[in-house]
C-alpha cells in the first residue's frame, strides 16, 4: 500500500489522510524524534542517561587481554558470631537486592577514582569503602530479620579485594591467589 | 551560477520530499487496531507474569553509602521511599500491568504503568551500576501509554460497544496511522540499541575486541562469579579453549550489532536479523550468564505481526473443527446405515474379521 502524503483531498501534508487527527500526528512525530535523538545523544557522549544509554555491556577488554590471565573483584564476607569468628562468603541471596555484578562493578569504580565522590576528595576512598562495609551488616542484618533470607546471624563484616590467576575450568573459581582486606565493620 | 543553484535547490527539495514520503510511509502507513491491540495484550500480560514474583522493597534497606543517583532520579529529586510504601507502589504497578493487558482503564492503567515502571525499574540503577536490561521496556511502556492500544482486544472495546448497542451512527477503529507508529517506534528503538552496543564495542576496544582472546576471557570469567546470574552451561569453559572460534564468535556477534538498523529496511534482512540477534541473546544467557535476555526477547514480540498469525491460527483451527465435524458427520451416518448399530461396530467397518 503506497500513502501519497502530498495527494490528499485535505491539502499537502494533512494527516487526516491517515486515520490521525492532527495533534496526535504531530504527538506521534515528536516522541519519535525524542527517542531516536535521544538514543544518539547518549552514544555521541558516551554515557548512560537511564533509560538511554551507550549500551556498553561486554564493550571493554576484559582485564588481562593479551597479557595475562587475571582477574580482580572485590567480595563481602560475614564474620561469624561465637569463637574461633570463621568467614563465610556472602552471595546469593545473602546480598539481596544487590547482585554480584552490581557490587563488583560499584567497588571498582571507587578503586579507579570512577565514583563521582572520590573525584571531589580522593581521601575519602576509604570513609567510602568503611560506609558500605557498615551499611552492608545493617542491610544484611534486617533482610534477615525480616526473613528475606536465612543466613546465619553475623559478628561483622569484611571487604576484600580478591585476585586470581585464571584457571581455564575455572577449578579455583572460590579460592583466590590472595586478598587484601579493603574494610572491615564489627558491630559494638 | 545561479543555474546551478537552482538545480541543487530543487534537489534538495526533491530529497526532502522523497525522506518525508518514506518516513510517513514507514511510521503511519494506516492498518488496522488489532496488531497493536495484541501486542498490548501479550507485551503487558507477559511482563506482568515476569514482575508478579519480582520485590523491590528491599532497596528501602540498602545503606545511603550505595546511593549513587541515575541522572533522572537526581533531577527530578526522587527519594528511596521506605519499605511499606514501596509495597504499596509496587502493589499498584502489578495491577496496572494486568490492566493494561487488559485493556481495562487502558490510557490510566498504561500511564500509570509508565509511571511508577519509571520509578521501580529505574530504582535499582542508583546502586552501583546501570543495568540496560529494562531501558527497552521503559521506553515501550512510554510508547504504548501513548498511543490508542486499547482500540481492540479489550474490555474497554467491549464496554464501549456494549454502551452503543444498536447504534450504527457510532463509528468503529477504522485503519489509522496510529496503530502503527507506535510498533515501528519499537522497531526503530530497538535495532537502536543493538547498533549502540556495537558502536560501543569498537569505540572502546577496536578490532582488538575480536582479534583478542577478550571473548575467551569473558567466557572462562562467567565461572567466577562475576555476573547477575551463572550461565546455564559450563560449555563456555570449554569454547575458550578455541580462541579461533571465539574471534568467529566475537566477529559475528560485532557484525550482527552493527547491522542490527537494516532490520528496519529490509524485511529480507529482518527474517535474518532479528532471529539472530534473539539466537545472540539466548546466547549472552546460556554462556556467560547475565540476566536482561528476558526482558529483550519480551520486547521483540513487537516484530511478529499478530494480526495476520492470529486470523492464521483462527482459520488452522476452523479448518481443524471442520474437518473433525466432517469426519464425526460422515462416521455417525455410516453407523447408522450399519445394520448391527453397537459398541464394535466401528471396529467391523476397518475390515473384515479375521477369520
Amino acid at each position: 500500500m503506497t500513502v501519497k502524503f502530498e495527494q490528499t483531498a485535505e491539502g499537502k501534508g494533512a494527516p487526516q489522510a491517515f486515520g490521525m487527527s492532527k495533534p496526535r500526528f504531530l504527538l506521534a512525530n515528536g516522541i519519535i524524534v525524542f527517542l531516536i535523538i535521544g538514543a544518539f545523544l547518549a552514544l555521541a557522549m558516551d554515557t548512560e542517561p537511564w533509560p538511554f544509554s551507550n549500551y556498553p555491556m561486554f564493550s571493554y577488554l576484559q582485564n588481562g587481554t593479551g597479557r595475562d590471565y587475571s582477574l580482580d573483584k572485590a567480595q563481602f564476607y560475614g564474620v561469624l558470631q561465637g569463637e574461633p569468628h570463621q568467614e563465610i562468603p556472602l552471595r546469593g541471596s545473602y546480598i539481596q537486592p544487590f547482585t554480584d555484578d552490581r557490587l563488583i562493578n560499584y567497588f571498582y569504580r571507587i578503586d579507579n577514582g570512577l565514583d563521582y565522590r572520590i573525584k571531589r576528595d580522593p581521601a575519602e576512598r576509604q570513609q567510602l569503602l568503611n560506609g558500605a562495609a557498615r551499611d552492608f551488616f545493617a542491610q544484611y542484618e534486617r533482610m534477615r530479620q525480616t526473613g528475606r533470607h536465612d543466613g546465619p546471624p553475623l559478628q561483622g563484616i569484611r571487604l576484600y579485594q580478591q585476585h586470581w590467576q585464571l584457571d581455564p575450568r575455572a577449578a579455583n573459581a572460590d579460592q583466590p591467589d590472595y586478598r587484601e582486606l579493603l574494610a572491615e565493620y564489627e558491630q559494638p | 551560477m545561479t543555474r546551478r543553484m537552482q538545480t541543487s535547490r530543487e534537489g534538495a527539495m526533491h530529497l526532502w520530499f522523497w525522506l518525508r514520503e518514506r518516513w510517513i510511509r514507514f511510521f503511519f502507513k494506516p492498518v488496522g487496531p488489532r496488531n497493536l491491540g495484541l501486542c498490548r495484550v501479550l507485551f503487558f500480560g507477559v511482563f506482568f507474569l515476569l514482575y508478579l514474583p519480582q520485590d523491590f522493597s528491599a532497596w528501602a534497606y540498602v545503606g545511603v553509602s550505595f546511593f549513587d543517583p541515575i541522572v533522572l532520579f537526581e533531577f527530578l529529586h526522587l527519594p528511596v521511599l521506605p519499605s511499606d510504601l514501596l509495597l504499596v507502589v509496587q502493589d499498584v504497578w502489578k495491577v496496572s500491568l494486568a490492566l493494561s493487558c487488559l485493556g481495562l482503564l487502558t490510557r490510566i492503567s498504561t500511564m500509570s504503568s509508565l509511571i511508577l515502571g519509571v520509578y521501580l525499574l529505574g530504582l535499582e540503577n542508583n546502586f552501583g551500576k546501570i543495568h540496560e536490561s529494562e531501558t527497552l521496556v521503559v521506553i515501550c511502556f512510554g510508547i504504548l501509554a501513548l498511543s490508542r492500544c486499547g482500540d481492540a482486544y479489550s474490555i474497554d472495546r467491549l464496554i464501549s460497544r456494549w454502551r452503543q448497542g444498536s447504534d450504527l451512527t457510532v463509528v468503529r477503529p477504522r485503519m489509522s496511522g496510529d496503530y502503527t507508529w507506535p510498533v515501528r517506534t519499537v522497531w526503530v528503538v530497538f535495532t537502536l540499541i543493538f547498533f549502540a552496543a556495537g558502536v560501543s564495542k569498537l569505540r572502546h576496544s577496536g578490532l582488538e575486541w575480536i582479534f583478542s582472546d577478550n571473548l575467551a576471557i569473558s567466557l572462562i570469567m562467567s565461572g567466577y562469579h562475576v555476573s547477575d546470574a551463572e550461565p546455564l552451561v559450563t560449555w563456555g569453559l570449554y569454547i575458550a579453549q578455541y580462541v579461533w572460534l571465539t574471534r568467529l564468535l566475537a566477529a559475528g556477534s560485532l557484525v550482527l550489532e552493527l547491522s542490527c538498523p537494516l532490520a528496519l529496511f529490509s524485511s529480507k534482512a529482518r527474517w535474518i536479523i532479528v532471529p539472530s540477534i534473539l539466537l545472540l541473546l539466548i546466547g549472552f544467557r546460556v554462556f556467560l550468564g547475565p540476566t536482561f535476555v528476558p526482558q529483550y526477547l519480551i520486547c521483540s514480540l513487537f516484530w511478529v505481526p499478530w494480526d495476520r498469525v492470529s486470523i492464521r491460527l483462527v482459520e488452522r483451527f476452523r479448518e481443524l473443527s471442520s474437518r473433525k465435524s466432517f469426519v464425526l458427520r460422515s462416521t455417525a451416518n455410516k453407523l447408522k446405515s450399519t445394520p448391527d448399530y453397537g459398541e464394535g461396530s466401528v471396529g467391523q467397518e476397518r475390515g473384515p474379521e479375521p477369520r
